[in-house]
């Protein structure tokens, strides 16, 4: 399959051509989806190896389920975030919600993008704002981060999480309102300006 | 943009997958993923024989080997013709004229004794 090709196929299409015995269409699928995966992981858990784990998890239930896989019914990424979600929530039940850690590996910005300083400063960010992610309520965090960092619309949203569009719009809504307490006291530490 | 916005924003940068991830998640997929197969190869379906057609359309290969017995006795009997046969069917076909018939052949003899 040409990587052009690729680039338009749907991720539908990539499952059903996997099912079909397809080698590149596995390529192809796992290169658009674990990184939103990993993504989601690592901000719903604060825990970038079992961020992995959990990836790892969710694509061998999604190639197990392929052959089953009906086009048209359901979006793979939503079926996926869904996944994803649970295996965190299993996760986080069972570490007796664990308190969040500061993550070690925050993406670092391009050599020569900024100053040594302004990376610190926003290494700092980062990690305030997962500190301040962790301490949300789990259903408030989980939607938080599908609309405003996996960039989700509400009605997936609501198919990810289960629940009608105006549950999510609440949600999300709390959860901003909570992380901006969350973080102005913090303001001027993190390189705000004070208003 | 609001502060917590910019933050969030930022936070949506993708998150690098490492080499060690995907070689695992892609040994996966090739150790679950159905086996291709290839365009064309069509499950070659075998043609009835003309004795398999006949057998089924008599019910079967016992049937037809009663049928063939029953046929094969016939011929014998029509070829023959023994005589035990030859008087019976003189009979049902009236060629064979019966003016008494002894049903109690051994009375007499029972009878003159007393």
């Amino acid at each position: 399959m040409a990587k052009d090709a690729q680039l338009e196929i749907s991720d539908d299409a990539l499952l059903v051509l996997y099912a079909n015995g397809d080698p590149d269409a596995a390529r192809a699928l796992a290169a658009r989806l674990v990184p939103r995966i990993l993504g989601y992981a690592t901000r719903l858990l604060g825990d970038r190896t079992e961020a992995e784990d959990i990836a790892q998890e969710v694509m061998l239930r999604l190639w197990r389920m392929a052959p089953d896989w009906r086009p048209g019914e359901a979006q793979v990424s939503t079926w996926v975030y869904r996944v994803t979600a649970n295996l965190c929530t299993d996760r986080l039940r069972a570490a007796k919600r664990k308190q969040a850690q500061a993550l070690d590996d925050v993406a670092e910005p391009q050599d020569g993008a900024a100053s040594v300083v302004a990376q610190m400063i926003d290494a700092d960010r980062q990690a305030a704002l997962e500190r301040a992610l962790a301490d949300l309520p789990e259903r408030q965090r989980e939607a938080v981060i599908l609309r405003h960092i996996e960039g989700l619309a509400n009605p997936q949203i609501a198919e990810v999480m289960q629940i009608g569009v105006e549950a999510v719009e609440s949600l999300v809504a709390r959860g901003k309102r909570a992380l901006t307490t969350a973080l102005s006291g913090r303001r001027g530490e993190l390189g705000y300006k004070e208003t | 943009m609001s502060d917590l916005d910019k933050l969030l924003t930022d936070a949506a940068r993708p998150v690098p997958v490492s080499d060690q991830l995907m070689a695992r998640i892609l040994a996966d997929a090739a150790r679950e993923q159905p086996i291709q197969k290839p365009f064309g190869s069509v499950a070659v379906v075998k043609r009835p024989s003309f004795w398999s057609i006949i057998s089924d359309l008599f019910g079967g290969n016992g049937v037809l080997a009663g049928l063939a017995t029953v046929a094969c006795a016939g011929v014998y009997l029509g070829a023959v013709q023994p005589s035990a046969v030859t008087e019976v069917t003189a009979f049902m076909t009236g060629d064979l004229a019966v003016e008494a018939l002894d049903f109690m052949p051994s009375i007499d003899a029972l009878l003159a004794e007393e």
